[in-house]
């Protein structure tokens, strides 16, 4: 069986019962500006902003297809017993909107004032290792050019990570054939195993960062090994049970531009932009340029865009990409295809939102088997 | 224009440079040359086919590419067809206006010396390539024949017509086509590729192609028709241009990213893309 | 298709210069003033500028003389009468921007509930003097009757959409009102979705941004008062609401509301695609 470490082999593993769990926030809220962790917010899991221990979404777990999404209460007290909600790490580190700058202009002259990089400190709590990848290859489309956004960079590196492995992943979940999870792999600074049995939900952690074992056994005793064995166990299991797969060969969709399915999927496509938008690797931004009523001051922020936007092509107030089966078709063929020739690796991570928010249900693992069907010739 | 803020190190890319427009210079009807010069520090090197996002205040900001010679050094031009609120606005810039450049960014032409050169140029295509057509003019000694491929719809949407003169006189054989006959025109008629399709070319002939996409795609197939090897056969593309930076997405054309592996490609690694619609 | 047809942004920034203050009018036609109350509120910010814009109010838009030149009219309400017709040409002649705003203006708004009805059946159980009641058999958006350079949407519009427009157009600068969906704006917001987690029926997927995802901010679904968007997939949407339980007729009735034809007219006009 393989067993999860931390950091370079760190076979150390802590435990924590709710007192040192409780513990472990606490000190997270008095290390970093922000802590953010999974809370209840109109019957969905959101990640949001703790103001205290006891804000966590306890006791939920969820229910999640094409199109639907369904938090109900359990009676275990467990935190992280469900699967990914809406946001990701994206929203946090590349946010839907931020200031670029504001250019003032005094007798013809243009002054700049470029926004400062958000420098807040910030510990995620229940990032899984979907989100750990998809930060990965996020920050690699932000980061690894000529150009570098900054404030980028400052809040990933603000970040304190504390991941949690998936033990009961949603129906909509593909990871595993993405090539990562169930467990946290990479990126984290404390990776975290829940248990739950005799009404009492406790943890296995193991460090992926210095910082991580400081805070671990500041808060925590080692575990003993029955328990590790339980938690290894439980996160294997994990992985049986995802329904979902995307092919290997998933990026050769590419080859297929002129598949009857893409325009058949533009039948059911509403263009509304829902699945870039939940989606964690998802980057493209608009700059919006406004100016004050005074006529002083002009304001650029930017913003999340989406290639399902008609505008979003437009070059010369004339889109490129006019059909909905083209956007689509832009969409589905950069996460699987170009993604490599741009980034080398794709841009799917299999977290699923993309399946689950979609509001008409559509499933890019059906679209992909679809599309990789030869086309049945016309009779 | 002043920085407020100093950011650690200067990224003209990610920072805007204030430059002012010292001549507006009209060329064909919705086309106007902005002559302009930074208003703090020097102009700015760059190579022909680069290009800068080019903003004012409150228009915002479109990807131009600099038609002046790389030589000059006392100011840049960019040429600007109405097309669009943005470049809308920009064509009525006036001398003395202040606006910024993001700049100059993008794969240039390859324009290493030696071997025969053919420019082919499709409407207000002949912008992006001017700067190339002037450094040849500079530099008529580093190539073999040079021949220049005009095309456009009337005689009166012919680009820097009036230079084709002094382009003639440093040794380029300019051929300037029009769609339709038009009375007193005395030059070439048709389009561009079937002009094309009537030229010689040498083994070692080197292509620029500039224009609408179907227009580079037909351009460069009468080139390989006419024996001209496609390796050595290049097109800039233009596509949607928000940051300039590679990390906004719109600029995608397929597996490129149009300001980050462009603006200029070999055309064998973009024929396919160019030919799928909507793609 | 009404309202959503594509048109450029409109091309003012023609005189960067500064030259004389700007002048605005603002005119009202049928419709509840909501709208023009929306004027008001953002007054305190307008008066900010009052040197710098001249401004006039046309709140009957069937009294008074026209006038201008006005660099900008904003118009407010539907065509419902002869007289509203003739009224609305001379305003286009006297402006050289003319705005629209709200779903009355845009799209005929609520009272274009009537189109398709008998109208004089209506006037003779509403009014005691029927033949007083010179009425034009439907309600119709401005752009029935001249050209409109820009549209701001909404039952009412949004505030800060207004002032944000105001401010631009007032500068002579650009505009670039949203053209994706109101999904995008929930997303952007943080709102949950209602459709996917409650199965509450949303035209958010096939409406204009603009409000800010206003609505489902409150867990509600989107009634669609911006209007359809660009491509608004209507039959997509409608295939959804029937697999969560929502009728042919409801969804009907929920199309019908604020944009009246316009939902109905883009479905008709076919689907997803242009
Ligand atoms: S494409 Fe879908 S499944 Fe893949 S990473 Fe994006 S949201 Fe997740
Ligand atoms: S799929 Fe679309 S929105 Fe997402 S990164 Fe690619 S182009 Fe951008
Ligand atoms: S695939 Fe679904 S979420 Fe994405 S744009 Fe189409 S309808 Fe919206
Ligand atoms: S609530 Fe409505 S508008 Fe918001 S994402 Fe869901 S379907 Fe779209
Ligand atoms: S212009 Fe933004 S990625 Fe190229």
């Amino acid at each position: 069986m393989h067993h999860p470490t931390g950091a370079d082999g760190d076979t150390r593993r802590w435990h924590l019962d709710h007192i040192a769990w409780d513990r472990l926030v606490r000190q997270l809220m008095t290390d970093v500006d922000e802590v953010i962790g999974p809370v209840m917010r109109s019957g969905v899991v959101r990640l949001r902003r703790l103001t205290d221990v006891g804000d966590l979404a306890i006791g939920v777990v969820d229910a999640q297809d094409a199109g639907s999404y369904r938090a109900t209460g359990s009676s275990m007290p467990t935190r992280f017993d469900h699967g990914p909600g809406p946001d990701s790490l994206k929203a946090i580190v590349h946010p839907a909107e931020t200031p670029v700058w504001t250019i003032r202009r005094r007798d013809g002259e243009l002054r700049v004032e470029p926004a400062p990089p958000d420098t807040t400190t910030r510990a995620v709590i229940g990032v899984r290792d979907c989100d750990l990848r998809a930060l990965q290859v996020l920050e690699r489309t932000q980061t690894s050019g000529p150009h570098p956004d900054a404030s980028f960079a400052a809040r990933r590196d603000g970040f304190v990570i504390v991941a949690v492995d998936c033990t009961r992943p949603a129906a909509t979940c593909f990871c595993t054939s993405t090539g990562g999870g169930p467990a946290a792999s990479t990126g984290f600074d404390i990776a975290l195993t829940e248990l739950a049995d005799d009404a009492d939900v406790h943890y296995v952690a193991r460090a992926g960062s210095a910082r991580g074992a400081e805070l671990l056994d500041l808060v925590a005793n080692r575990a003993d090994p029955a328990v590790v064995a339980r938690a290894d166990i439980a996160v294997a299991s994990a992985a049986d049970v995802m329904v979902r797969t995307l092919p290997d060969h998933a990026r050769t969709i590419v080859d297929v531009p002129d598949h009857a399915r893409w325009a058949e999927v533009a039948e059911r496509c509403l263009a509304c932009g829902n699945c870039t938008a939940v989606c964690p690797t998802c980057f493209c931004t608009d700059l919006v340029d406004e100016v004050s009523l005074d006529g002083e001051t002009s304001t650029r922020r930017r913003t999340w865009d989406t290639c399902f936007s008609e505008q979003y092509s437009a070059l010369g107030g004339e889109p490129y990409r006019r059909s909905t089966a083209s956007r689509y078709r832009q969409w589905l063929t950069h996460k699987l295809g170009t993604w490599w020739d741009q980034f080398d690796e794709s841009g799917c991570v299999g977290c699923g939102r993309c399946i689950t928010w979609c509001p008409v249900g559509i499933d890019l693992t059906d679209e992909v088997a679809a599309l990789l069907q030869p086309e049945a010739v016309a009779p | 224009m002043t920085v407020a803020t100093a950011p650690e190190s200067f990224d003209p890319m990610i920072t805007p440079v204030e430059h002012v427009v010292t001549d507006v210079i009209p060329e064909i009807p919705d086309v106007v040359t902005l002559r302009m010069v930074p208003t703090t520090g020097d102009v700015a090197p760059f190579l022909p086919a680069q290009v800068s996002m080019v903003g004012a205040f409150g228009i915002g900001e479109a990807a131009i590419s600099i038609s002046s010679s790389p030589s000059e050094r006392a100011y840049h031009e960019y040429t600007i067809r109405h097309a669009g609120a943005i470049t809308s606005a920009l064509t009525h810039l006036r001398r003395g206006d202040r606006l910024w450049t993001r700049g100059p960014f993008g794969r240039p032409w390859d324009l290493h010396p030696g071997g025969d050169l053919v420019i082919a140029a499709g409407g207000i295509g002949v912008a992006p390539l001017r700067s190339a057509i002037l450094h040849t003019v500079e530099h008529r000694d580093l190539f073999g024949a040079v021949v220049l491929v005009v095309g456009a719809r009337t005689s009166h949407d012919l680009l820097y017509r009036r230079e084709y003169e002094a382009w003639r006189d440093a040794g380029i054989d300019v051929i300037a086509t029009i769609d339709h006959d038009e009375a007193g025109w005395s030059g070439a008629v048709g389009f561009v590729p079937t002009v094309i399709g009537d030229l010689e070319f040498g083994a070692d002939t080197r292509a620029l192609i500039c224009g609408p996409d179907i227009m580079m795609r037909r351009t460069a197939d009468a080139l390989v028709a006419a024996g001209v090897d496609p390796d050595r056969i290049q097109v800039t593309l233009e596509r949607n241009m928000q940051c300039g930076t590679g990390r906004c997405g719109h600029c995608q054309l397929g597996g490129m990213l149009v300001c980050r592996d462009g603006p200029v490609a070999d055309y064998p690694s973009v024929a396919r893309a160019l030919s799928i619609e909507e793609w | 298709m009404r309202i959503g047809d594509r048109r450029p942004a409109i091309d003012w920034p023609t005189a960067i210069e500064q030259g004389a203050p700007p002048t605005l009018a603002v005119w009202k036609f049928a419709s509840c003033d909501g709208c023009q109350l929306t004027i008001l509120d953002c007054e305190d910010q307008l008066l900010a500028i009052a040197d710098r814009v001249r401004i006039a109010y046309f709140p009957e838009a069937t009294s008074g003389s026209v006038d201008g030149p006005y660099d900008i009219s904003l118009v407010e309400g539907s065509i419902t009468t002869p007289g509203d017709r003739e009224r609305i040409a001379e305003i286009r002649q006297a402006s050289r921007l003319l705005v629209t705003i709200g779903a009355c203006a845009t799209a005929g708004g609520i009272q274009a509930l009537r189109n398709g009805a008998d109208i004089e059946e209506f006037t003779s159980i509403v009014y005691a003097q029927p033949s007083y009641i010179d009425v034009l058999a439907d309600s119709t958006p401005i752009s029935d009757h001249v050209t409109v350079d820009l549209e701001l949407r909404g039952c009412p519009i949004d505030p800060g959409q207004l002032v944000g427009v105001l401010a631009a157009l007032l500068n002579r600068h650009l505009v670039r009102p949203p053209t994706t969906s109101v999904c995008v704006e929930c997303k952007a917001t943080g709102a949950a979705c209602v459709l996917v987690a409650s199965a509450t029926p949303c035209l958010g997927p096939i409406t204009q941004g603009g409000c800010g995802a206003l609505c489902p901010g409150f867990d509600r679904g989107c009634y669609g008062c911006f209007g359809p968007k660009e491509h608004p997939n209507v039959t997509g949407l409608r295939r959804q609401f029937a697999a969560i339980g929502v009728d042919d007729d409801a969804t009907d009735r929920l199309l019908s509301t604020f944009n009246v034809a316009a939902f109905a007219d883009a479905e008709q006009a076919g689907g997803s695609e242009p």
